[in-house]
């Protein structure tokens, strides 16, 4: 399928997809399993794949057609650069818009992944300091689970430049919604203390580790509330996993990889700016002759690179059109099998759930039994490379070191200090969790412990 | 749906191979036998990818790269994709150290460290500026301290230096210094410049690159330009001092703090294969004779003998002798097309793309009321040609160096000559024999007139008054096409 000159769906419907009709005949049946299988055919074979959540997956239909766009820009560079790569990517633009219920195409850039966005945001708020704007101390608040990239980046811009961080502990496991908004509150408060400001509100959608969606809306509504100057929502895991709607959420910036649950290649992601005059003084870090023109004109053009991973997007959207329900059938079929997998193991080894099932996305935080002896960061890294190296089982591991005063989550041997993240994705079977239930059995039967792992 | 099935093979252990090439990772390049030189045949097929339709000669702004090593970037892609954790833990790191070792001993840099992997000089010059910006913000550089950049810098390095520099309260100073790059950075040396920036964008595979001759404290060149890379990937050399670097990738991950070469090599999830190729491409080059050196070289012999093809087919000039030349030459354009404005230029451009299939870039360069033009720019304005210089009265660098441009041109044109400060006198030492053409027209005031249907060659000393007299009413002399 050649790349569009241009898309019916640019004009389409805002927001829901389901009411998503392409202009193409309808398709008389939907994508079948052995499709499926064909498209992730490339996935290494054995491997039990529970591990989406880290760096996605793309299908192989999408990665020949990026294919295409790729040997498009070697034929003849200079005419791709002016006669078709801007279009590529505004109706790139356009279709994610529509997808997100922005208001405005111009709210809506492309670049490399939530890091960069990241960057973008805070190197905004690091000027602010760095030129008076902001005082000395002011403040930014941070979930403590925050990704690591973003704290560091928070380090680099804020904190380098007078910034002061407060970072609000969110319990885990968790029970409800109330926790995060009560340990959020407490957050502000201590962010408003003395008189400071609170000029940057960060909030993960989906936290990476632990796993666990967070009320965002009604987190922003507090931020607004309390008099914080912006909001940005660092949505990392959220397009394709759950329901978003940037104009409900009401964030200043919202950011969420196009790779990770969305089938785009690596790598690419969306940055939304609600339109008002703070998000024109937004740059790209890489300045080109675009500086000047607006993030997401200068987000399209930095330099000479390849920028098939923007272009794909609307390959993307026909290969989730072919299954039922498209993106939010998707969503919601990842969701109900992750929890019945995840059930299955917190049962099959007698341990829990770290979260409740209507705070998951497709991933969801499932309890290790005591016995293995996770204790540290560390060990959880040493029993990932373990069950990649001997069982062929991909997933990645949480320590969750027990509060100070608090007994937390048991079994039978003790303490559940180590949480598996497993996810679902269109690719999985049982038999990847199966598989992953009989090697965590295996392992506590023969009396493993992380302490015979080597290293220190 | 076959057709979206994905081809590659497994040997024993999982690992992808292909038909050419081990992604072993102890694989050493240098380690294995001769490899035969590349044939007509097969260089064709590398680049059989590339529009047949189209004269391409503007390999300076995309580049180009052959079909083997895009198999060998995708087969790097298909890697990530089968298993990417396993891709991350064991393989990504490793392999862009590969990369770096490999520029490092192309370069002649001295440590490993120095070389850091990013995607293009664009990338490179907003790590460096930065860096500078923060020194301002930071007080270590004073309010009003310079950042001097030659006037013909990259447009995005000039945006670079407005975004990071001039916002955070440094003075840029545009220069029009045309000095081989060894000495300018010398005299920066000699005048107590802090940091000097080489942007060579268009560098390795172009010309000789050697970063301890060089002797910059910071020096980019694109790879996907000149040394078949895929798109896209840069490297940029940080000569080690003893002072703590505070350079950083802007897109900053866990690594923040590693060091450069460190943060550059992760910046999020994203395609890393362009970065990984690079020893593949090595092999590559080493299948022509001499090499890259090689390729440099007959490329360079090339592309003189052409434009001096087109130079004598149209009756113009070439923009600077062939020793000022790398892998591209200026032609001048026959002043009839009426070229008289960068709408114009990007207009022709699209024109000769759209009807005749050519792909060239065209510049137009017009003169300003009080600057003057760099060495390599020619004018084109109402028809008439004019070539101007400027010279910097106490370089005998420079007037050497002009001397041999004004002989090697076999002047068709009046070369005026502009000391740098109009004011002064010119020396004994300063004067400049040039030669001076026929011109079918008189249009020249002040000291010295040109009779009408002079030709060939004379000499002429110009006092630098009636110069400054001349440039400052902007005057133009009209050539005629020299032996029509």
């Amino acid at each position: 399928m050649d790349p569009p000159h241009e898309d019916p769906r640019v004009n389409g419907d805002h927001g829901n997809n389901s009411r998503h009709v392409p202009k193409k005949p309808k398709l008389s049946s939907f994508i079948t399993v052995s499709d499926i299988q064909e498209e992730f055919a490339h996935h290494q074979q054995g491997v039990a794949r529970i591990n989406n959540g880290s760096f996605g997956s793309c299908p192989a239909s999408v990665i020949a057609a990026q294919r295409r766009w790729q040997l498009r820009f070697l034929q003849q560079p200079d005419d791709f650069f002016f006669n078709h790569l801007q279009n590529g990517i505004i109706l790139s633009r356009t279709l994610i818009k529509n997808l997100i219920n922005a208001d405005f195409v111009e709210e809506v850039s492309m670049v490399d992944n939530a890091t960069t966005a990241s960057a973008i945001v805070l190197q905004h708020i690091g000027r602010g300091f760095a030129e008076g704007r902001f005082q000395k101390g002011d403040v930014v608040v941070m979930l403590h689970c925050a990704f690591q990239a973003v704290k560091k980046s928070i380090e680099a811009y804020v904190t380098r430049a007078g910034g002061s961080v407060i970072e609000v502990q969110l319990p885990f496991p968790i029970n409800s919604n109330d926790e995060i908004i009560a340990e959020f509150r407490k957050g502000l408060v201590k962010g408003k203390a003395n008189g400071r400001k609170v000029r940057l509100a960060i909030i993960d959608h989906i936290t990476s580790m632990p796993c666990v969606v967070i009320p965002v809306g009604e987190l922003v509504k507090i931020c607004r509330e309390e008099g914080v100057d912006h909001v940005f929502v660092d949505a990392a895991h959220a397009i394709g996993s759950v329901h978003v709607d940037v104009k409900e959420i009401g964030a200043d910036f919202y950011v969420s990889n196009l790779h990770k649950w969305f089938f785009c290649p690596p790598s690419v992601a969306f940055l939304y700016c609600r339109k008002t005059h703070i998000s024109s003084n937004l740059h790209h870090p890489v300045v080109s002759n675009e500086y000047g023109n607006g993030l997401a004109i200068e987000s399209a053009w930095i330099g000479t690179r390849d920028y098939s991973s923007q272009l794909i997007v609307p390959s993307v959207l026909d290969f989730v059109n072919r299954f039922e329900g498209g993106i939010e059938g998707i969503r919601k079929r990842n969701h109900d099998a992750v929890v019945e997998m995840g059930k299955m193991l917190a049962k099959a080894w007698e341990t829990n759930l770290g979260s409740p099932p209507d705070m998951c996305p497709g991933m969801i935080m499932v309890g290790l039994p005591a016995s293995l002896g996770i204790l540290s960061d560390f060990d959880a890294l040493k029993l990932r490379t373990h069950l990649r190296d001997h069982f062929s089982v991909e997933v990645p591991i949480h320590y969750q070191a027990p509060k100070d005063g608090e007994v937390g989550a048991t079994d039978v041997y003790g303490c559940i200090t180590g949480y598996a993240r497993i996810s679902h994705q269109v690719y999985n079977t049982v038999d990847d969790y199966l598989k992953f239930r009989d090697a965590i059995n295996q392992l506590v039967h023969g009396g493993f412990t992380c302490q015979m792992l080597p290293g220190k | 749906m076959a057709s979206h099935q994905l081809h590659f093979d497994l040997n024993e252990n999982g690992d992808t191979t292909t038909n050419n090439h081990n992604h072993n990772h102890h694989h050493v390049p240098n380690k294995k036998p001769k490899i035969s030189l590349i044939s007509d045949a097969e260089l064709r097929t590398e680049f059989a990818h590339h529009d047949q339709t189209v004269a391409r000669i503007n390999n300076g702004s995309f580049g180009s790269c052959p079909a083997s090593i895009i198999a060998a970037q995708q087969q790097w892609q298909l890697k990530f994709l089968r298993q990417p954790d396993a891709f991350y833990i064991n393989h990504l790191k490793p392999s862009i150290l590969r990369t770096r070792t490999v520029i490092k001993d192309l370069i002649n840099a001295d440590d490993v460290d120095e070389v850091s992997i990013v995607d293009n000089a664009t990338t490179a010059a907003a790590i460096v500026l930065q860096q500078t910006s923060r020194a301002f913000a930071e007080g270590k550089f004073q309010k009003g301290d310079a950042a001097v950049m030659l006037h013909y810098a990259y447009g995005a390095v000039k945006k670079s230096m407005e975004a990071y520099v001039a916002r955070s309260g440094g003075h840029v100073i545009r220069s029009p210094i045309a000095l081989p790059l060894k000495e300018l950075v010398k005299i920066c040396r000699d005048e107590g410049v802090d940091q000097v920036f080489v942007d060579a964008a268009h560098a390795i595979g172009c010309t000789e690159v050697d970063m301890k001759e060089i002797g910059a404290d910071f020096y980019t060149s694109n790879l996907h330009k000149w040394f078949f890379c895929p798109p896209a990937v840069a490297f940029l050399y940080c000569r080690k001092s003893d002072e703590q670097s505070d350079l950083h990738h802007p897109v900053v991950s866990h690594e923040y703090g590693n060091g450069l070469a460190v943060e550059s090599a992760w910046i999020g999830t994203r395609d890393y294969s362009a970065q990984i190729v690079v020893p593949e491409v090595v092999e590559f080059v080493n299948r022509f004779e001499g090499g890259i050196d090689g390729i440099r070289k007959r490329n360079h012999d090339k592309v003189v003998e052409m434009a001096e093809m087109l130079v004598k087919a149209w009756g113009t000039h070439l923009g600077a002798p062939p020793g000022m030349c790398a892998s591209m030459v200026m032609v001048g354009l026959p002043t009839c097309l009426g070229i008289l404005s960068d709408s114009d230029a990007l207009k022709l451009r699209t024109h000769l793309r759209d009807c005749y299939g050519i792909e060239v870039p065209i510049y137009y360069r017009a003169p300003k009321h009080e600057e003057v033009n760099p060495i390599t720019g020619l004018q084109l304005r109402s028809g008439l040609v004019c070539v101007v210089f400027t010279i910097n009265n106490d370089h005998a660098i420079d007037i050497c160096k002009l001397n041999h441009i004004f002989l090697s041109l076999r002047a068709s044109v009046l070369i005026i000559l502009a000391p740098w400060d109009f004011g002064k006198q010119w020396t004994t030492s300063n004067r400049l024999s040039m030669g001076c053409c026929g011109s079918s027209k008189r249009v020249i005031k002040g000291e010295k007139e040109e009779d009408r249907n002079v030709t060939g060659s004379s000499t002429s000393l110009y006092h630098s008054e009636s110069i400054s007299h001349l440039l400052s009413q902007h005057l133009w002399v009209s050539i005629s096409r020299p032996f029509a």
